[in-house]
């Protein structure tokens, strides 16, 4: 179950970070619509209740709020640093 | 002076002067998240695994009455648990206050030998084995991190649009601050909530105020109301005949209605106003349990269950949500994972600090990075090196933790004295630093497998996993490090000494 | 002539910043010292609970004190602000002497 809520978290978050304009041009190369990023933020937000839903059903709400807590930052480092990974390997001056 | 400018140069200054110690404490909480895992790899005699526990507190309190003479204040023992499969010994001499401890096999019974143990990590993260003093010392750096952590949200000035920015192939500052706000800001609810619970588990000696208005500054009155337990005094009486202990666990098993049992606290047991009080364990919650039974020592009869104010069961909390002791091993994963963001958030920090005074040449440059190399690398070593002076010590040596404690000081001072011969010469030596890191790490297993016959990967990988969990993060570690040590240079490292006015803008305010 | 006025223009600076510096680290404390006194006091709980309670808030109330020591127009003002808060929240609560140890 860890590993599922895991992999919502990292998903999501990665979500709400393409739905920033920033990180969606330096993925896809195109400015996305308003109607992109707002559904972007709509399926992150839903996956990450998800995470906490998860956690809470398994471990109880305090146990269960904690992990998913800590999974959720977890995933933010994931998304920022698998991003940046990704960007330093392409060629490119820094924005 | 404006706020933000202000502010800035309280986080600057309030984050870098701690923030060496502060590495110090972050780390070594890190690797407490597993010191109960690396005690039991610390102790190749338990690898095997016990097929049963022939052992009892009795048997325990028997070899005390054999083995220590001088009258004690009290002893505590705590039984064989899965992380933990031994019989944990704790005591203190009324006398001269000195206090000992010992572990014991409890297939057999006997004492296990001498080891710094995981223990070792968890007493350097809260009083820098200095004590009364240290502890004083640990609370003010925390104070400092509350102080930096505050100060770091109010001068960041594009907080949510910055979240997942990471520009590695910037300019040496501007990536290094990238990186400080990543691991700052996505970790902050880490870094608060535990730089708050830290300095909120010493709170009564931290903030005698409260014990002083309410209570006329009577330390026994404060204590023994606001944990809502029982205490009696010593009657200077001769001691009765002490019934099985054994027998007042399972009387609290029976009561409880659970078979977990804690700590066993004897106090007194030379007077007749002895007490045994046992406790219960409950990982399944943050906060622990504050049911403790007091139970006479010569009578058995049970005298008080604790009735603990919410208030204190609040402060038991807060301390339970520091102490990760509870919710599984996921629990510890995800702090010791978000403790090392803490402290690459520290190391990011000192190198912005380092890029924007290199182009100045501003006095204090070499001091701080020879701190930097000193201590972000020393102290990685040296843990390493207390792990490898465990394997190869003999286990026959009385004075066996002195010497593991050699092992780790020792080679903490060859670090720092390598750091200060080697400062001209910046890049050789942190790629050196991360090759010693890097053989230390994959050596370990290998060490391991020559030392021990039932506590290397190959044999813990089936039946003992956080055993072996241990050899596998060490491999792990050494071959990230060994990676960073053969490439040639980075996108951080020595990129753009020139640059960065956008860098010193945001930092100006 | 420039180099001495400069001269003393650094000195004040320094000084201002060991003012507030100290005023962070002694005048929070104090403060956070008054702070749980008087919540230690005054809180409508039972005297465990209130001594608890006041003495787990009172390291934001340090930590506010600090940035406030630096955010403050003045280091008079702050050392001001601090001290007088401080000296009233620990008169009120030392001066009920039979009340403040109430159950």
């Amino acid at each position: 179950m860890n590993l599922i809520t895991f992999a919502l978290a990292c998903t999501g978050m990665l979500a709400l970070c393409l739905a920033m304009t920033r990180h969606y041009r330096d993925l896809f190369n195109t400015h996305p619509a308003p109607s992109r990023r707002a559904s972007l933020r709509l399926f992150g937000s839903v996956l990450l209740a998800g995470c906490i839903a998860g956690n809470m059903a398994t471990q109880g709400m305090a146990i269960g709020g904690v992990v998913a807590i800590g999974q959720i930052m977890l995933a933010g480092l994931v998304a920022g640093l698998g991003l940046a990974w990704k960007m330093a390997r392409q060629p490119g001056a820094p924005r | 002076m404006k706020l933000r400018q202000a502010m800035t140069g309280l986080h600057i200054w309030g984050g870098l002067l701690p923030s060496w110690l502060l590495f110090v404490i972050i780390f070594t909480g890190t690797l407490a998240c597993f010191d109960k895992e690396l005690e039991r790899w610390m102790r190749p005699a338990l690898h095997v695994p016990a097929s049963e526990t022939v052992m009892g507190t009795d048997a325990i309190s028997t070899w005390l009455g054999d083995n220590i003479s001088a009258p004690l204040h009290a002893y505590w023992m705590h039984g064989p648990t899965d992380r933990a499969p031994y019989w944990q010994l704790g005591w203190e001499e009324d006398a001269t206050g000195v206090r000992g401890k010992a572990a014991f096999d409890p297939a057999n019974g006997q004492r296990l030998a001498d080891t710094l143990g995981g223990e070792f990590f968890f007493t350097l993260h809260y009083n820098l084995h200095a004590g009364q003093l240290g502890m004083y010392i640990v609370g003010l750096a925390g104070m400092f991190m509350l102080t930096a952590l505050v100060s770091g949200i109010i001068i960041h000035r594009r907080i949510f649009k910055d979240f997942f920015t990471l520009r590695p192939n910037a300019n040496g500052q501007r990536a290094w601050l990238d990186a400080h706000n990543l691991f700052g800001v996505i970790g902050l609810p880490f870094h608060l909530v535990l730089a708050y619970t830290g300095v909120a588990v010493f709170v009564a000696s931290y903030m005698p105020a409260g014990a002083l208005v309410a209570y006329n500054g009577d330390p026994m009155a404060f204590y023994s109301e606001v944990q809502g337990g029982y205490h009696r005094n010593e009657l200077h009486q001769p001691p009765g005949t002490p019934v099985s202990i054994d027998g007042l666990i399972e009387d609290a098993r029976q009561h409880w209605q659970t078979s977990d049992i804690g700590w066993v606290i004897v106090e007194h047991p030379h007077d007749a106003s002895s007490i045994v009080s046992v406790r219960r364990l409950d990982p399944s919650r943050i906060g622990s349990p504050q049911d403790a039974l007091s139970y006479d020592a010569f009578t058995g009869e049970l005298l008080n269950q604790q009735q603990a104010p919410s208030a204190y069961r609040a402060y038991i909390w807060l301390v339970g949500l520091h102490m990760a002791q509870f919710g599984g091993q996921i629990v510890r994963v995800l702090y010791s994972l978000l403790g090392l963001a803490g402290c690459m958030m520290l190391v990011a920090g000192n190198n912005v600090w380092l890029r924007k005074r290199t182009k100045r040449q501003s006095p204090g440059l070499t001091l701080v990075r020879a701190l930097n190399t000193a201590v972000f690398f020393g102290l990685p070593i040296a843990s390493l090196a207390l792990l490898w002076g465990n394997r190869f010590i003999p286990s026959e040596l009385t004075s066996r933790t002195t010497a593991e404690a050699w092992s780790f000081a020792g080679a903490w001072l060859l670090v720092t004295l390598f750091a200060l011969l080697t400062h001209r010469q910046p890049t050789r030596q942190t790629r050196t630093l991360f090759a010693v890191l890097g053989l230390l790490g994959l050596g370990l297993p290998l060490v391991n497998y020559l030392t021990t016959t039932d506590g290397h990967l190959l044999a813990t990988i089936n039946h003992a996993p956080m055993l072996a969990a241990v050899d596998l993060v060490m491999l792990l570690t050494g071959g990230l490090c060994s990676w960073r040590a053969v490439k040639a240079s980075s996108p951080m490292a020595d990129k753009g000494i020139a640059g960065g006015q956008d860098v010193d803008q945001e930092l100006a305010g | 002539m420039a180099a001495p006025a400069l001269y003393r223009l650094f000195r004040s600076r320094s000084a201002e910043l060991v003012s507030r510096s100290m005023a962070a680290l002694f005048g929070g404390y104090l403060l956070a010292f008054g702070f749980t006194a008087f919540f230690s006091v005054y809180l409508p709980f039972s005297r465990p609970n209130r001594v608890v309670t006041a003495s787990l808030l009172c390291f934001a109330v340090w930590v506010a004190a600090a940035i406030y020591a630096f955010a403050a127009r003045s280091p008079t003002r702050a050392w001001l602000v601090l001290v007088i808060t401080t000296a009233v929240a620990y008169s009120a609560a030392y001066l009920p002497t039979e009340w403040r140890l109430r159950p």
